[in-house]
């Protein structure tokens, strides 16, 4: 489960959610599979702001 | 115009149906192939992946459709990789060395058959020093994946089949079988997710980002019982004794994988030529669909469920001003046609909204 902001632009989505896997392993196979929009914090603020929660499922080379 | 048909140039377009998500349309045995012929005809060139051309003893040849794997297409998406048209590949078969003798004569006589009857060039043969072990998974979403206990072994087999010279390679693995469970009867019954799919996405993701070369899988599994009640989308499985042949015409003309830095040939495809990608209108959070909406290329999302629900609505795409949805392939068809055309689609729906002016 990825937290991201809400108003991150599509075309920010793929940078976004690749940079979040690298720190787990090198993606090689990955997809988002769910998506929920709710109030909540990211990494960069403690303010309540709309936040995409975003399940992504992936297979990583460690 | 080119042509006596007065067709416009061809227009690159991207068919992606997400392996084993369960699409009602592409989530059986190679039951995309019919929305795969017709986007091609009217785009003139279509790039898709082994899942919506592999039909285990069913497949179609067709000049204007590019089979190019899964992780080949991530790489093309995001320009890293372009591909350029060959008239034949030699492709080198990699066995597991779980499949029974048997099992592993079926598969090399279907080898024997495409060289014999269809001209295919292949060989040379190799198997894993050690049982690769694949494992079958199923993601929280539902979505199959799967795990290999001995990666290493698959890719010392592929590199020796490379330094052989195979330019693409046909991998087989021993699959998992369970023939009384519930999932394959779903299956064959037309219903829930194909449960190999997601491990052969791995396995030939695996060898295409280490080769870089084009690789498809077919998996070795011993014959089922007759199903009486047997969908038609899965009928193609139940055809013969292996799932090879098709992988094997595939790849007997799939694009090669060259890196965006190596000398262009001006024919050479890369996403700067790529006209609009058509995927499932709820499995919008792959890597490719990401990377389109990067690249601000038109996006066709069709009606097409599977167990997915990553809609344009839940990313937020709705302005996304390149975004084309379509109730089928027809109409898909047709927006990718009227593209091609250079008609504006949104001239072909109603209401018509007037002009706005910048102020």
């Amino acid at each position: 489960m990825l937290a991201c902001p809400a108003d991150l632009p599509p075309s920010g989505l793929h940078a976004w959610v690749l940079n979040q896997l690298r720190d787990e392993g090198e993606p090689l196979r990955w997809a988002i599979t769910s998506v929920h929009r709710t109030a909540g914090t990211t990494a960069s603020t403690t303010d309540a702001i709309a936040v995409l929660t975003l399940q992504v499922e992936a297979v990583l080379i460690q | 115009m080119s042509g006596p048909d007065r067709c416009a140039a061809p227009f690159p377009t991207l068919l992606l149906v997400p392996t084993g998500i369960g699409c009602q349309i592409g989530g059986f045995a190679g039951d995309a192939l019919p929305s795969a012929r017709l986007l091609a005809a009217a785009s003139g060139c279509l790039i898709t992946h082994p899942n919506v051309m592999n039909g285990a003893a069913l497949y179609w040849s067709d000049p204007r459709i590019h089979y190019v794997e899964g992780y080949a297409i991530d790489r093309f998406m995001v320009g890293d990789w372009r591909l350029r048209s060959v008239r034949g590949h030699r492709i080198g078969l990699l066995l597991d060395a779980a499949i029974e003798p048997e099992l592993r004569h079926r598969h090399l006589q279907v080898a024997d058959a495409c060289r014999a009857s269809l001209g295919l060039e292949i060989g040379p043969v190799v198997t894993s020093d050690v049982s690769l072990g694949v494992h079958l998974e199923l993601g929280e979403s539902g979505i199959s994946s799967g795990t290999l206990e001995r990666p290493d072994a698959l890719l010392r087999a592929g590199d020796q089949l490379k330094a052989a010279g195979a330019t693409a390679i046909a991998v087989v693995t021993r699959f998992p079988e369970d023939p009384h469970s519930e999932a394959l009867a779903a299956y064959r019954h037309g219903s829930g997710v194909d449960a190999l799919a997601g491990a052969e996405a791995v396995i030939s993701h695996l060898l295409v980002r280490h080769l870089q070369i084009p690789c498809a899988h077919a998996p070795a599994l011993s014959p089922l019982s007759v199903e009486p009640e047997l969908d038609p989308r899965a009928a193609a499985e139940e055809l013969g004794y292996t799932f090879l042949a098709c992988v094997l015409v595939g790849l007997s003309r799939a694009p090669t994988l060259l890196s965006a830095e190596a000398s262009a040939h001006g024919s050479d495809l890369s996403v700067e030529h790529l006209g609009a990608v058509v995927v499932p209108a709820d499995a919008l959070g792959g890597e490719p669909v990401l990377a389109c909406l990067e690249q601000n290329i038109p996006l066709i999302t069709v009606a097409n469920p599977s167990l997915l629900t990553v809609t344009a609505q839940a990313l937020g795409l709705q302005s996304y001003a390149q975004l084309l949805p379509a109730a089928s392939y027809a109409e898909a068809a047709g927006l990718v046609l009227a593209l091609r055309e250079g008609v504006s689609p949104a001239s072909l729906q109603r209401p018509l909204s007037g002009l706005q002016e910048l102020l």
